[in-house]
Order: C-alpha cells, then sequence, then structure tokens
C-alpha cells in the first residue's frame, strides 16, 4: 500500500474512531445528565415533601380552613402521584404515600371539624386540646416515618446515579484506550514505511558526502520513499557520472593546454589573488607548490627587455583603455632559457568601474617565434638576395597585380615603383612598348617561357625581359642588355673595319680550313696571285694549299716543305702557332718572307676541324736591314773584324762546340794610338788601325776582333807543337816591321793581356775579364820594339777583390763619416814658429787599424768617392780652423789636399766656398795642395776650376813638387801660391849633390813665380838649417812635429812655443 | 839549414804594430820563435836571412799590396806555411787564398781581424797539406 493511502487510511480510521468516541461520550453524557435531572427531581420532591409535613405540623396547630386544605390535598396527592411514580423504581416510596396519606387521614378530622374546634384563639399549641396532641403525635410519628421513607428512596437513587456514572466512565475509558492502541499500531505501521528509508536515505547522503561514492539508497518496494531513493540513487549516479565526465574534461583540458601549450590564469583583484592552471606553471617551468603566485612573481618571470613595456601595456590595459589584451612577451625560465608567450586576457570590472577580475591564456609560442624568426631571416634572406642578383625581377600575379619588386626592377623599367606597383603590366608597356606586354601574354597562353629584348626610351638602355610563367603568376627577371647591344653593333662594325683593316694589311692573309683548303683570302694575296700569274678567277680559293706548298718548286723549295709540315703539325692541333721565315727570291731582286700561322680556336657548335690563318709578310726590307745591322753589330766597319759582340757571339759559338784548354784570348792595346793620331793625324790612326787588322787577321787559326777603340781581340789556339809562347812570339813578330802609312812609316807595338782557358770552364765574358785584368797589368813601356806582355794570374783577381772589398768598406765610412782629420804642423824655419798645418785624413778602421791616405784615396778616387770624401775634409778641417780661431788661438792658414778626381766629378769650387762660408773663413785661411800628378790630367775644366778658387782667394799649392809631371809650363800657366818640395830631395839634400840642386833650382824658381816655398820631411835639425840656409822659410816633417790628432794640435797651438818642442 | 816542423819560426808582416805584437806573443807561448816586420821589404830580408816555417802576411798594407808579397814568396819558391791576414771579409779572403794556393804555396788559412788566440793557435799547428 502507498504511503498516502496508508496516511490517509489511518486518518480515516482516527477520524472515524474520534467520532464514536465522541458519540459515545455526548451518549453517556446524556444518561449522566438524566441521572442528575432526576436526582434534582429527587431533591425537588424531598424540598416539597418536606415543604407539607411542615404544613402537616402547622395545620394541627392552626386548624387549616377549607381552601388551605383543599390546597393541602392536592399538594399531598400531586406528592402521592410523584412517589407513586417513583414507586416503581424504588418501592419505598410507597411506605411514604402511605405516610401521607394517613396524615391526611389523621388530619381530615381536622379540617371537618373546624366550627367546634376554634381553638385558635391565640392560646398557641399548649392551649391545643388533648386530641389536638394525639392526632400530632400521630403525624409526627407519620412524618418521621414518611422522611425514613424518602430518605430511603432519596439513597436508593444515589446508588443507583453512582452505578451509571461508574459504567459511563469505564465504558469511555475503554473506548479510548482502543483509540490510543489504534493509533499506536497506525504510528508504528507509518514508521516502519516512512523514517526508517529516510533514514536510511539520510545516512547514505552522509556517506556520499563523505566520499563514499559507491553507497546508495536502499530500494525496497515501490512506494514513494523507495521512489525517492531511486530517484536519489539515479541523481547520485547522474551527479557521479557528470562529476566523471567533468574530470574527463578536466584532464582533457589539461591535456590540450599541455598540447597546446596553453596555460590559463585568474586574477581576483579583490583578493589579489592569482590563479595559474598547470600548463602556466608547465610554460613558467615552476613547481606548482613552490611558486606563490602573484603578480610580483609573475612579473619577475618576464625578461627582462620586455618587463618595462610590458608593465606599461597592462597598466594601460588595467586602466580600461583596451579590455582585451593580446601580447607576445618573452619570459626566464629559472634555468635561464628564454620563452616567448602569448599573453590574452580580458577584465572584467565592477559597477563602479574598479577592475573585479581578468583571466587569460598564456601560450608558449617559442616554436613559433623561432619559425617566425626562421621565416623571417629566411624571408629577408631571400629579400636580400633577390635585391642583390643584378637582374630585375618581378612577380606578377594573373590578376595582374603585382606580388614581388625588386630595386633593381624598379630602377631598370620604372624609378616610380607606384607605377609599377598599381599595374606593372601597363608600367611595363608604357616604358617598353606593347611588345612587352605580348611578351607577358604569350608566355601565360602558352604557359612557356618567353624572352624579348626591348628599348628602353626613358633610359636609353636595352633590356632583355625573360617571362617564366608558374601557377598563379609571372616572374620576369629583366636584366640590362645594352652592353651586349653596344657590343654586337660593336662586333658589326668592328667586323667591317677589320676586314677594311685585313684588306690593308701589307700581309697575304689566307683562311685555310682543317684540310688545308684555302677558304678566305685578302685583298693582298689576291694581289700576289695575281702578279705571280696564278690563272683562274679564284686566285687561291678553294685549293688545297698543303699541296701547292708540296708542288712549290725553285728557290723557296726547302722553306715550302719546312712551310707544309708546319701546317700540317698545326692543323693536326700538335701545336698553336706556326711560324717561319724563307727566302722567294726571283730573277729580278731578293725576297724574304715571313709566314705565321696559328691555329683557330676549336668551334664547339660546328664540331669542325678547326683551320687555321695563314699569314706571310713580306719581310724582305727587315732582312736586308738585319743584314747591314749585323755587319753593323758584329762587324767593325773600319777594320773589317769582328766587333766585341761579334767575337762573343763567335767565341761561344766556338766554345759550345767543345771547351778548349789549350786556347787562350789576348787582348792587344796599340800603344801610343793617342800619339799617333796626334801627330800624324786620325786618318793615319785608321790606316795603321787597318793594318794592324790585316797583320792580325793573317794569323793562321785566329779569331780576331777590333773591341774598339785600338783595343783589339784574338782567340788563338795552341797545341800541335805550337805553345803558348811561340804565339807570343809570332804576334809579336807581327808587331816587328814598320807600318808604311803612305808617306810615313810607324813603328807600332802593342801592350797584351792573355789568360790560358785551362781546364776550367768560364764565359767568354769571364774570359775577357781575364785577359782585360792582364791587359791593365802589362807594363807601359816606352820601347816600340818591344811588345809588353802579361798573363793573366789569379793575384789580379785576388787584388781586384780586395780593392772592391776595401772600396766597401770605404764607402761605408764615408756615410758614416768615420774619419779623422790629422794635423801636420808647418813652421817658420827661422824660428820654429807654428803659422799653418797640414790637414791628413786618416781613417781608422776597426779591424783593418789605422789606414793611410796612400792606400784610400786612389780608392775613393777610382769609385768616385772622392767628391764625398773630399768635402768633409774641407768642411772639417774648415770647422777646426773656425773653433781654433774662435777660441783666439794663433794660426795662420790650414791646407787641404785635393785630388784631381775633385775637379773632374762635382763642384769643388762651390764646395770650397760653402766650406768656408759655413764656417765664416777668409778664403785666404785655406790652402789647397794639389799634387803634381793632377796634370796627367790637365785639361781645360782643371785650369778653369783653379784659376777660379785662385781668384776667390784661395791658396793654391803644387804638392810633391819634382816626382812628377813638372813642367816648368805648368807653373807657369797655374797660379800656384806655394811649392811643396817632395820630401825625397829634402831627405837627400845633405847626402845627395843633385837633391841639392833640386831645392835649390825651386826656390830659384819660387823667387821668379812670387811662390812661397815650403819643405816636406825635414826630420832632423841639419836638414832645417841647411834649408834655412838655402833660402828656404817655410818646412814641416817628423823633426818639427808628426802629424797631430785635433786635440793635440789644439793643445800646440795653446802653448804657443816653438818647434820642436824641447821636452827640458 | 834546419827542419821545417822542427823549428818553428814566425814571421809577420804587418803594418800595425801592436798586432805583430800580438801575434807574435801568442805564438811564443805556443813555444815559436816570432819575428815581425812592418815593411815588407824588411819582411823579405828577415825571411831570407832567418828561414821561418811559418809566414803571415796581412793583404792591406800602405807600402805594398799583401797579394803582391805573396806573389813574391811564391817567386823565392818560399817553403813553409802561408797565413793570410785580413780585416776584410767576403770574396777578397776567398779569392786570395785559392790564389795563394794557385802560386803553389802552403797555403795554411785566414786569420780574420779582430781574432781571438785560439784561432791563431788553430792555424799555425794546422798543417795544411793534410788540408781536403
Amino acid at each position: 500500500m502507498k504511503i498516502a493511502q496508508l496516511t490517509m487510511l489511518s486518518i480515516l480510521s482516527c477520524l472515524l474512531g474520534l467520532v464514536l468516541l465522541a458519540t459515545y461520550g455526548l451518549f453517556s453524557f446524556d444518561e449522566i445528565q438524566r441521572e442528575q435531572q432526576e436526582a434534582s427531581a429527587m431533591l425537588a420532591l424531598q424540598h416539597r415533601i418536606n415543604v407539607f409535613s411542615t404544613a402537616s405540623d402547622s395545620m394541627l396547630l392552626y386548624p387549616p380552613d377549607l381552601e388551605l386544605w383543599g390546597a393541602y390535598v392536592a399538594e399531598s396527592q400531586a406528592i402521592e402521584q410523584a412517589l407513586l411514580d417513583l414507586g416503581a423504581t424504588y418501592p419505598a416510596t410507597h411506605e411514604v404515600v402511605n405516610n401521607i396519606r394517613r396524615i391526611r387521614e389523621l388530619l381530615q378530622p381536622l379540617a371537618t371539624a373546624e366550627i367546634g374546634s376554634a381553638p385558635h384563639d391565640g392560646l398557641g399549641p399548649l392551649a391545643l386540646t388533648e386530641r389536638s396532641r394525639l392526632m400530632l403525635n400521630q403525624v409526627a410519628m407519620e412524618g418521621v416515618a414518611m422522611d425514613a421513607a424518602l430518605g430511603d428512596a432519596l439513597g436508593a437513587h444515589s446508588s443507583d446515579t453512582a452505578a451509571t456514572i461508574r459504567r459511563v466512565v469505564l465504558q469511555f475509558s475503554a473506548a479510548g484506550v482502543l483509540f490510543g492502541a489504534f493509533c499506536v499500531i497506525a504510528f508504528l505501521l507509518i514508521h516502519r514505511r516512512v523514517t526508517r528509508p529516510v533514514l536510511a536515505l539520510t545516512h547514505t547522503i552522509h556517506r556520499l558526502q563523505s566520499g563514499d561514492h559507491s553507497v546508495r539508497a536502499p530500494v525496497h518496494g515501490d512506494d514513494e520513499l523507495s521512489q525517492l531513493s531511486h530517484s536519489f540513487n539515479r541523481l547520485v549516479d547522474q551527479v557521479e557520472s557528470r562529476e566523471r565526465d567533468l574530470l574527463k574534461v578536466k584532464d582533457r583540458y589539461e591535456r590540450a593546454e599541455s598540447v597546446a601549450n596553453l596555460g590559463s590564469w585568474e586574477v581576483d583583484y579583490a583578493t589579489g589573488v592569482l590563479h595559474w592552471s598547470p600548463g602556466v606553471f608547465h610554460i613558467f617551468a615552476l613547481p606548482e607548490e613552490g611558486f606563490g603566485a602573484s603578480e610580483q612573481a609573475f612579473f619577475e618571470r618576464i625578461h627582462p627587455d620586455d618587463r618595462d613595456w610590458f608593465a606599461r601595456r597592462r597598466a594601460a590595459w588595467m586602466e580600461g583603455h583596451d579590455t582585451n589584451f593580446d601580447e607576445e612577451h618573452r619570459i626566464v625560465r629559472p634555468d635561464g632559457s628564454v620563452r616567448w608567450v602569448r599573453e590574452i586576457a580580458r577584465i572584467y570590472y565592477r559597477q563602479d568601474g574598479t577592475p573585479d577580475y581578468s583571466t587569460g591564456i598564456v601560450q608558449d609560442i617559442t616554436d613559433r617565434k623561432e619559425r617566425e624568426q626562421e621565416l623571417g631571416l629566411l624571408s629577408a634572406r631571400l629579400q636580400s638576395v633577390l635585391e642583390g642578383i643584378t637582374e630585375g625581377m618581378l612577380v606578377i600575379d594573373h590578376q595582374r597585380r603585382l606580388q614581388f619588386s625588386n630595386t633593381t626592377a624598379a630602377t631598370l623599367v620604372d624609378e616610380d615603383r607606384k607605377a609599377l606597383q598599381q599595374d606593372p603590366v601597363r608600367a611595363l608597356t608604357r616604358h617598353l612598348g606593347d611588345g612587352a606586354g605580348e611578351l607577358l601574354r604569350q608566355a601565360k597562353a602558352e604557359n612557356k617561357a618567353a624572352a624579348g629584348e626591348f628599348f628602353h626610351p626613358g633610359t636609353g638602355l636595352w633590356l632583355e625581359v625573360r617571362v617564366f610563367p608558374g601557377e598563379a603568376e609571372l616572374t620576369l627577371f629583366i636584366r640590362d642588355v645594352s652592353e651586349t647591344h653596344r657590343a654586337a653593333e660593336e662586333v658589326g662594325r668592328t667586323l667591317e673595319v677589320r676586314k677594311a683593316l685585313i684588306n690593308a694589311i701589307p700581309a697575304h692573309i689566307a683562311l685555310i680550313d682543317g684540310q688545308g683548303v684555302i677558304q678566305d683570302i685578302n685583298e693582298q694575296w689576291r694581289q700576289f696571285a695575281r702578279d705571280n700569274g696564278f690563272s683562274g678567277e679564284d686566285l687561291g680559293l678553294g685549293a688545297d694549299y698543303l699541296q701547292v706548298c708540296d708542288a712549290a718548286g725553285g728557290d723557296g723549295a726547302e722553306g715550302s716543305a719546312e712551310m707544309a709540315h708546319g701546317l700540317r703539325e698545326l692543323l693536326d692541333g700538335k701545336q698553336e702557332f706556326f711560324a717561319m721565315e724563307y727566302p722567294c727570291h726571283s730573277p729580278e731582286r731578293e725576297r724574304w718572307f715571313r709566314v705565321m700561322a696559328s691555329r683557330l680556336v676549336a668551334d664547339q657548335q660546328r664540331q669542325a676541324e678547326p683551320g687555321a690563318v695563314v699569314l706571310h709578310v713580306d719581310i724582305t726590307e727587315r732582312k736586308l736591314a738585319e743584314r747591314d745591322l749585323e755587319k753593323l753589330a758584329f762587324h767593325d766597319s773600319l777594320t773589317g773584324l769582328l766587333t766585341r759582340n761579334g767575337f762573343e757571339r763567335e767565341l761561344d759559338r766556338v766554345l759550345a762546340s767543345g771547351w778548349q784548354p789549350e786556347a787562350m784570348v789576348v787582348l792587344l792595346d796599340i800603344v801610343g794610338q793617342r800619339d799617333i793620331n796626334e801627330a800624324f793625324g786620325y786618318a793615319i790612326g785608321d790606316k795603321v788601325l787597318i793594318e794592324v787588322s790585316r797583320r792580325l787577321a793573317a794569323l793562321e787559326g785566329a779569331i780576331v776582333c777590333r773591341l774598339g777603340g785600338d783595343e783589339f781581340g784574338l782567340f788563338v789556339l795552341t797545341g800541335d807543337g805550337v805553345t803558348k809562347e811561340d804565339r807570343r812570339s809570332s804576334l809579336h813578330l807581327l808587331f816587328k816591321p814598320k807600318m808604311e802609312i803612305g808617306e810615313y812609316s810607324v813603328q807600332v807595338t802593342a801592350r797584351c793581356g792573355c789568360t790560358v782557358l785551362g781546364g776550367e770552364q768560364r764565359s767568354v765574358d769571364s774570359l775577357l775579364a781575364e785577359a782585360e785584368l792582364a791587359l791593365f797589368r802589362s807594363p807601359v813601356s816606352d820601347d816600340f820594339t818591344d811588345m809588353a806582355w802579361s798573363w793573366y794570374s789569379s793575384r789580379f783577381e785576388a787584388q781586384l777583390r780586395i780593392r772592391e772589398d776595401l772600396i766597401e768598406e770605404l764607402r761605408r765610412a764615408t756615410a758614416d763619416g768615420a774619419f779623422e782629420l790629422h794635423f801636420q804642423p808647418k813652421v817658420r824655419l827661422r824660428d820654429g814658429k807654428l803659422i799653418g798645418a797640414e790637414a791628413l785624413i786618416r781613417w781608422p778602421h776597426p779591424r783593418l787599424g789605422l789606414q793611410s791616405p796612400g792606400v784610400f784615396i786612389p780608392l775613393a778616387e777610382q769609385s768616385q768617392l772622392i767628391g764625398e770624401l773630399g768635402a768633409w775634409v774641407l768642411h772639417e778641417a774648415c770647422r777646426h780652423l773656425r773653433d781654433w780661431q774662435r777660441q783666439g788661438l794663433d794660426i795662420v792658414r790650414i791646407a787641404v789636399n785635393v785630388s784631381l778626381q775633385q775637379f773632374l766629378v762635382g763642384d769643388i769650387v762651390a764646395t770650397v766656398r760653402s766650406a768656408l762660408e759655413e764656417n765664416e773663413l777668409s778664403p785666404s785661411a785655406l790652402s789647397l795642395e794639389i799634387t803634381e800628378s793632377v796634370f796627367g790630367g790637365e785639361s781645360d775644366v782643371l785650369h778653369q776650376k783653379l784659376v777660379q778658387l785662385h781668384e776667390m782667394g784661395v791658396r793654391l799649392s803644387l804638392d810633391d813638387f819634382g816626382t812628377g809631371y813638372s813642367s816648368l809650363l805648368y807653373l807657369q800657366r797655374y797660379p800656384f801660391d806655394e811649392i811643396k818640395i817632395d820630401q825625397s830631395f829634402v831627405k837627400g839634400l845633405l847626402s845627395d849633390g843633385y837633391c841639392r840642386q833640386v831645392v835649390q833650382t825651386v826656390l830659384d824658381l819660387a823667387v821668379v813665380l812670387d811662390a812661397e816655398v815650403v819643405a816636406e820631411g825635414i826630420e832632423s835639425r841639419d836638414i832645417g838649417e841647411a834649408l834655412q840656409a838655402l833660402g828656404c822659410v817655410i818646412g814641416q816633417g817628423y823633426y818639427y812635429s808628426m802629424p797631430l790628432q785635433s786635440e793635440d794640435f789644439r793643445w800646440l797651438l795653446e802653448q804657443g812655443g816653438t818647434l820642436p818642442a824641447t821636452t827640458s | 839549414m834546419h827542419e821545417y816542423g822542427t823549428v818553428r819560426r814566425l814571421l809577420v808582416l804587418d803594418d800595425d804594430k801592436a798586432i805583430t805584437a800580438t801575434i807574435c806573443t801568442i805564438a811564443e807561448s805556443i813555444d815559436f820563435e816570432a819575428r815581425a816586420a812592418q815593411q815588407a821589404a824588411v819582411f823579405f830580408e828577415i825571411m831570407e836571412q832567418w828561414q821561418p816555417s811559418h809566414v803571415m802576411v796581412d793583404l792591406v798594407m800602405p807600402d805594398r799590396d799583401g797579394v803582391e808579397v805573396v806573389v813574391e814568396l811564391a817567386e823565392r819558391e818560399f817553403a813553409g806555411q802561408l797565413i793570410l791576414i785580413s780585416g776584410l771579409g767576403g770574396r777578397s779572403l776567398e779569392v786570395a787564398g785559392r790564389m795563394a794556393s794557385e802560386y803553389g804555396l802552403r797555403f795554411a788559412g785566414v786569420l780574420s781581424k779582430p781574432f781571438k788566440p785560439s784561432q791563431l793557435r788553430d792555424l799555425l799547428t794546422r798543417n795544411p797539406d793534410t788540408l781536403t
């Protein structure tokens, strides 16, 4: 039964029970009320009876009138009736009735007597007759009996009533108990059916709440609670299912977050709580536990470079400028790695406009960023590559939109990039003409690459446009081909010019093919062919040139064969170039040609055998000139002998076929050729040379040349019984006979230097150098009957090398100024007063020791160093003199030696002047000592310069007088202020009369010339005195002082004493 | 006449007295008799009289070319050992040495100035005939 039915039944039952109970209650109430009414009626009867009794009593005392009686009797009868009604129930009433009746009967008589009896005069009862007292006793007796009976009746009645009430109460109580029991049963039933399932349900809920998701409410039967439990269970199932779904969703979400590298967050601005999803932690690589998620903590993870702008952006966002937030920035993970993230967020505001909360997602976009960057780089690189290519590039899609253009394209097509941008096809057409547009259409229509060249009137350039059609676009490459165009035109023009040139070239030119067949010829060739009688119109064209060569005869036969061979080799590719010279003489004149043939470069396209260009140049004039030149170069025009070059070439040729140790090379120098020329004139001189040549050329087995001037070279063989000395003698003999030149008879002799080839092979140059060295060493002899002869010796070379090394040292020393000046006093012989000094150069060599000028001055002269060295001496001497003068030291003049070379190279006058001016010296303070030997090279220049120096005021001193070319002539011509007598005469003054004579002569001469005389090399007092006696005033020498270093000399000046210094 | 190799005599020709003195001192320290000359004439005079076993000649001298002295030594058929002295380096020494040998002299070597005593001692005690 359903609980509703049960409940309804129970309610109905209870209602019924209540109704029954109420009904019974009402019934009982009525019964009790009746009893109460009965009791009341009896009480009222009792009261009437009592009243009757009283009345009866009263009547005994007061006899009743008739009316009262009648009321009394009525009343007694009513009471009797009432009692009789009760008599059925209560028999005692009968007694009462009887009593009443008997009273009334007793009293009756009274009521009838009434006239007789008037007791009633106020006397009272006590006045009652005795009958009345007897009757009163009877009536009292009857009243008492009646009361007793009435009490009995009343008692009976009360017990009746009590019994009734007791019964009613008992019955009602039983009915109530019954009802209560019923209700208990009903409630128990309801409890069983309602409370227990509810409790079970509650228990289930508790367990569910405590997490036991497996528990379910028990279901019994099919009442409402069961249905409720069932529904509840279903609900729980649904909830659990939803929860599982939710978990799944959550799991899926998290997985999605992880896959998408995504995380979400939420900030509640009221609480400041920042919630991060696991994805965020993952992205930030932070542990979910340790990270106190807060805005600050988040900011600290932002890349320092992004932090500021991000904060600004976020602040702007927060201020509500933009509810949507979508930014990309970098973060730094705890391990230092940098990631790119994208933040998308939205903010929500409260009513009052303050931020409520915001939520957003974070996505790790590092990979994308990297790809983007890579892509960006790639794109930039591509862009730069495309920009970098020298060609212009355009990409135009099929909607005629420009997809790409590089700068070059714009430069080439249209500087106005906008125009190109808007409508590239139109821009192209406008600048390059309709052809360009047509090219594009064609490429697109045929879907095939197309190319064309167009002239750009704007830039004056020729542009080559290549179009490559693609799926959705056309790619154009544009290139400036103006140069190629120009080149092509140039080539065309050049070809014309070349052709004209080739025709104009004074050479016969033919082009032959790989088989030697003449393909083309120039005008010269034609002309030559015509001139030489080739028949036919083609003039050789189409002929096999090799065959022509092979078939050639006559003078050029040999050359022709060689040419044919050379050409064949050329055509076969064995050589690239072939040239030869060949004679082609005609009976009328000599003629030579040079043929040159160049193999043509193989033509890749034609696959044909490359031919060659054959060129014949008339070299007759050159040949003739060469012949003349060779004669000039290798043959001496005067003597007809070989020249030096011819000699060397000839010797090279001879020695190339075998070294000849026994042979010798002789250099021969005609002695006194200069004198002959001067004496007889150059014509005779030349004739002498010709005669010498003739005689030399007559030498058997000798190669003879004229090396130049009066020098001849010979190569002569020895051996086979002919010794070197034999050769020397035969050579000597050649010069023995006098030469008869016209009217003159001239004795000629020669100096010879000779080297023997020997075992060691040397170059012809070396041999000539050796012979030359030997020649220089041959003694100079005035004996014309004897021939001076010198064999080469290795010592010559040793000396030469030593000299070269010394010169090198000298060169270095000159550059370094590594010289010293020493000063030898000149004294007045009379009193030994120091009046001047000769400055002498010294070379203190670190390894060679102190070198005397005798060694190095000649070297300096030979090596052109003398100019520099001489200048140094002049300046140094002047400097010392100035120093001494400034120190107030008494020195009159200083003498410096100068060499002939100084006059010949450089400007000695300027050097002297500068040395004097630089040191502010009077020219007269300087003497230049010039050795007599300078006159060996006497010349106008020397004379001129000496005169200039003299005019300047510089004193000139003739040194070493008496040893060399001394000549009174020189003394007269040159303005010498001083003559130095050579020490050899001075030294021999006392012992040698000749010397004395010389000295005396010089002294006399000096008087005539108005020159001072200085005696050199005075080594003793006696000589000094002797000189003085002869009249010599000034002298120098070791007796007075050796050359002194400048310091010592200065010291001497300071002493101011006379020389020689006495040791005392 | 004495035998070479038994009596060892060194004659030095150099215009620098300091050098000749030094050389003589060093030579004497290894039991040479040593004499010196500053001029070629004196040198040959002594040589003829004294018959040295070794001579040393400076290549560069003011009064006479060292090469000429060497040539004269050859002409005089000097049979002792020849040492050349030179402050010059390079080719001149090489050429001079070769020349001395070509002239048939027993060329023992070159003493380059400046020199160490040991170099001189080596040259003096060297036997040029065994030189390769």
